[in-house]
């Protein structure tokens, strides 16, 4: 096989790229998105992963064991942070059309056009080498494939140089799914697919390796790793001690952390290309689902090549291509070179896109646009001439890392590359975290601490790697520069014991962060930034009522707005742009004047597409902006804020209302269950009352129809009458008791109380009704006092009540009736217990109820009102405690009520 | 469950990750031993990592009332 093949295989896959990227931009039209879909979200965040994963960390693990990981498991971490933190920045980027990391920066403190070209300038600076490590692996990967093993390095022959097309077919890839029109969507329909797909090509194709290696060539992972561990430089590689420092794991942990969200890449990805915040719930568990399948094969296969190649000259970074050529499978070969090669494409595509975005928008434009000729040029040449700036610096960036692959990458170890362009990247941690999280924050301060930042990162990673490159003296790493010993690049201050990119990570973040805080809170800050700072950092609130108020101040005409956005978006769009947010806002076109909400909502259109820092000069162009003072960016904020609390306080006052409402249904309803219960009460009463009435009538009637009755007869038929008439007034007595306990009438006359004084007194005055019946008490009465305060009078009707209904209910034979007291804790427990024939559980509840007798058909009808026990249940809750039946042991039932001591 | 329950727990597991992937924490399975034929820290790493994931799964998919502004 040689080279012609691999680059023709690479062609053929560029090109099935071009036929994804396109149907997904076909199926967009049709209005199916593909990308509305959070498994194309997670999967084009795994963008995270590079030729550097697919084909380094293999060749990492080969000579620092399980140290790689610690690169995919910060990642990890962070998703854990996706939803308060990236969650944020995808909310912010939305409202405000941001569409880059560094329109970010300058967009949160004070679209500051200075901040936007620092941060732009250091991206490029920090990436490029990323970007051109990637072309490099193509080239590695494509003369490994091919047979050869060691790309050529050299300028002159570029035109034989494979790389050179592959890097012009990819350009022509970008431009033609990253800058084919102006549009004023910021996404990139097409290309998230491709990056999408990629992914999983590069997954299937490593997953695939890693099965071929682990139980094609060897015997299953406990194989590889049995005989790893009889080789004792390979041992070695099972631990993180003998290979590298905690500290460094720490530092590479957190590094990766930043560098999951503040790579430019990531930031395009899981940013700008968003389309729905939800979609990260998926993406916070799958993504690292993803990290952990693409790595469980790594460091076997590091040790199978280890065990295999080892002396054969083929180097750990291309063991993963090598290893299934050698045992002699082809296909598989060509599937792991389309897997690498997928994952260095996706890098290259999705980084460009967005250092390019960031190149266009933040200096080429705003340069381009401050010199006012162009402002006046027709229309269609000003958009022609912004799409072909973003084209010219896609093919720059493109360029750039071409150049610094042949010229200066070969100096350099594949990994510090990637982990330099992390430490540059992680640079941008504080402004932008800060920035989001707290007002105070400066663009001065921002300033300060991303420069800093850069500063020290140039000095401890970029001047050690070109020093060991052997572009700059050696000596400088040794003896510090100058000869100056505490200005040593890989030992700061003295401070030695750190990696190199440990070392930089520490001292660059220390110096960035403090300035960052220091400058922040010694300056003061614009009227712009208060406003942008406010909005930022409560995004949530506002982020539904901010265009209520709008920080701007001037005269502008729709007019000039309109045609302005015409520029961009063309005539009829433009008006149907304008007019369709002046409805939804209700803001009257009637006056040419246009109304502060429309200027700020045409520059934040204008923003989306040619970035924050262009759109406001032109818009400047065709408005007079006076200056806005910081008090009144106070009072804007105030009025917003005052509106937010005003809506909380409607809000508040309607769930209340509704809490009012439903209080008044339930209180209806109560008070119809309660009528209806007075209408039964009513009913049973009567009732109660006609049955005696209507015997002592019909005995009346008899002794009156019948004079010549005989005198024994007569009295019968009279006692007859009397018993029925004490009954009636025993229940009209009842009843108008319990009506003067139920209404609150009765007042409780509290005495100290023997109760077991009061209770033998209670057994002595029925003891003749129970001799009667045959019925013996049982007094288990203790001799030790029980003072309880309560109404005697009261508490003595409860015992009589218990007790004649313990008679009442007492078997005509061997009746036994047991009473007692003892004390529970605080409480006094009366129990009153007979052996009748019992009550059915179910009735327990019921039995204390009203006229419960009278209702119930089960129970023969009974003697007495039915009205003892309710007024009993009355008395023991007029005093606090409680009444309840039981089961007795045997048979029988036992009444219990409860007095509280104190 | 209220949109700052989640942020905490979430911001409570990345604590907790980064406790159980560094020293000390990590320091306990850095030893050289095989268990079930791994390494151990190759082992304590995808465990960890698994368990990980799913705790992930469970806190972002966990449903709360509907609520579409995100608060």
């Amino acid at each position: 096989m040689n080279n012609g093949i691999a680059i023709v295989i690479a062609l053929l896959y560029l090109l099935f790229l071009f036929g994804v990227a396109y149907f997904a931009e076909y199926r967009l039209k049709k209005g199916k998105s593909l990308i509305n879909n959070p498994y194309v979200y997670a999967l084009s965040l795994a963008v995270y992963c590079t030729a550097w994963t697919y084909y380094g960390s293999v060749g990492l693990a080969a000579s620092h064991g399980i140290e790689f990981i610690a690169v995919y498991i910060g990642p990890t971490i962070m998703a854990a942070l996706f939803w308060p933190v990236l969650r944020k920045l995808v909310r912010i980027c939305r409202t405000q059309r941001i569409n880059s990391l560094a329109d970010f920066i300058s967009t949160r403190y004070g679209k500051n056009f200075s901040l936007a070209v620092v941060v732009t300038v250091l991206c490029v600076l920090g990436i490029i080498p990323y970007i051109s490590l990637q072309l490099k692996a193509i080239a590695t990967s494509i003369s490994v494939l091919g047979g050869n093993n060691s790309p050529e390095h050299n300028l002159s022959t570029f035109l034989q140089d494979d790389t050179f097309y592959i890097a012009g077919v990819i350009t022509l890839f970008i431009i033609l799914f990253g800058a084919r029109s102006i549009n004023v969507s910021d996404k990139h329909e097409g290309l998230v697919a491709a990056i999408a797909f990629e992914s999983i090509i590069k997954l299937v194709a490593f997953v695939a390796v890693g099965i071929f290696v682990t139980y094609g060539i060897f015997n299953g992972f406990s194989d590889i790793f049995n005989q790893a561990a009889e080789n004792e430089s390979l041992k070695k590689l099972f631990l993180l001690e003998s290979n590298t420092s905690y500290t460094t794991w720490f530092g590479m942990l957190l590094l990766s952390m930043l560098a999951i969200v503040f790579l430019p890449r990531q930031f395009q990805m899981g940013v700008v290309e968003n389309v729905n915040e939800n979609h990260l719930k998926k993406a916070i568990w799958l993504f690292p689902l993803y990290l952990l399948l693409i790595n469980i094969f790594v460091l076997p296969v590091a040790l199978a090549g280890k065990l295999l190649l080892n002396g054969s000259g083929v180097s750990p970074d291309t063991y993963v291509l090598a290893l299934p050529l050698m045992h002699g499978s082809k296909i598989l070969g060509i599937c792991t070179f389309i897997g690498g090669f997928s994952a260095a494409t996706s890098m290259i595509i999705v980084e460009t896109i967005a250092l390019s975005t960031m190149m266009a928008n933040n200096i080429a434009t705003p340069l381009l646009l401050s010199t006012q000729k162009f402002i006046a040029k027709e229309d269609r040449k000003l958009t022609r001439s912004i799409l072909t700036i973003r084209r010219v610096s896609i093919i720059l960036i493109i360029t750039l890392a071409f150049l610094y692959d042949k010229l200066v990458a070969q100096h350099f170890s594949l990994v510090s590359i990637g982990m330099v362009s992390f430490a540059a990247v992680a640079q941008f941690a504080p402004t932008v975290l800060g920035g989001i999280y707290w007002k105070s924050a400066s663009q001065k301060g921002a300033m300060a601490g991303i420069c800093s930042g850069f500063a020290i990162w140039f000095f401890t990673a970029v001047i050690p790697s070109m020093c060991s490159a052997g572009i700059l003296n050696s000596d400088i790493v040794v003896n510090g520069i100058f000869g100056i010993e505490w200005l040593n690049p890989v030992s700061l201050f003295g401070i030695s014991g750190m990696d190199m990119i440990t070392h930089c990570f520490f001292w660059s973040i220390l110096f960035n962060t403090i300035s960052f805080i220091a400058v922040s809170l010694y300056t003061s800050r614009s009227a712009q930034e208060t406003y942008q700072a406010e909005i930022f950092v409560d995004i949530f609130r506002h982020s539904n009522e901010t265009e209520y108020n709008v920080a701007w101040k001037g005269t502008a005409y729709i007019s000039d707005l309109s045609s302005l956005l015409s520029k961009f978006v063309g005539n009829e769009r433009s008006e149907r742009i304008i007019t369709g947010y002046a409805q939804k806002k209700k803001i009257s076109l009637a006056s040419k004047q246009a109304d502060p909400r429309i200027v700020a909502f045409v520059e934040k259109i204008l923003s989306g597409i040619i970035g924050s820092a262009s759109a406001r000069i032109m818009v400047s162009t065709v408005t007079k902006e006076e200056k806005i003072k910081i008090d009144e960016v106070i009072r804007i904020l105030r009025e917003s804020q005052q509106m937010i609390e005003l809506n909380k306080e409607l809000r508040r006052k309607s769930v209340e209302l509704q809490k009012a409402t439903e209080q008044l249904t339930a209180a209806n309803d109560q008070m119809r269950d309660l009528d209806i219960l007075k209408d039964e009460f009513l009913y049973t009463v009567t009732h109660e009352l006609r049955t005696p009435l209507t015997s002592i009538r019909a005995m009346a009637e008899i002794v009156y129809d019948n004079p010549a009755m005989e005198e024994e007869e007569k009295d019968l038929f009279l006692s007859g009458m009397i018993k029925e008439t004490e009954r009636l007034s025993h229940l009209i007595t009842q009843v108008l008791s319990l009506e003067k306990y139920e209404s609150g009438r009765q007042t409780l006359n509290k005495t100290a109380v023997m109760l077991n004084q009061l209770l033998s007194d209670t057994v002595s005055s029925v003891a003749t009704l129970a001799k009667e019946k045959h019925i013996e008490i049982k007094n288990n009465l203790p001799n030790s006092m029980f003072l309880v305060q309560c109404d005697e009078t009261l508490i003595q009707q409860v015992l009589y009540n218990l007790l004649t209904n313990a008679i009442k209910f007492s078997p005509a034979e061997n009746a036994v009736i047991k009473i007692g007291i003892y004390t529970n804790h605080d409480e006094l427990q009366v129990w009153i217990e007979d052996n009748g024939k019992g009550i059915p559980n179910d009735l327990h509840s019921l039995i204390f109820d009203k006229f419960f007798q009278a209702r119930s058909q089960t129970i023969k009808k009974p003697q007495g009102s039915g009205l003892g026990l309710a007024i009993s249940k009355k008395i023991v809750e007029m005093h606090h405690g409680k009444i309840w039946v039981e089961n007795a042991d045997v048979r029988g039932s036992r009444f219990i009520f409860t007095l509280p001591i104190s | 469950m209220p949109d700052s329950a989640k942020k905490l727990r979430f911001a409570f597991l990345a604590i907790l990750l980064l406790l159980v992937f560094s020293y000390p924490l990590i320091s306990i399975a850095d030893k050289q031993q095989l268990i079930w034929g791994f390494p151990l820290l190759y082992a304590y790493i995808f465990l960890v990592w698994i368990i990980a994931i799913f705790l992930l799964f469970l806190t972002a998919e966990k449903r709360g009332p509907k609520k579409n502004n995100g608060q």
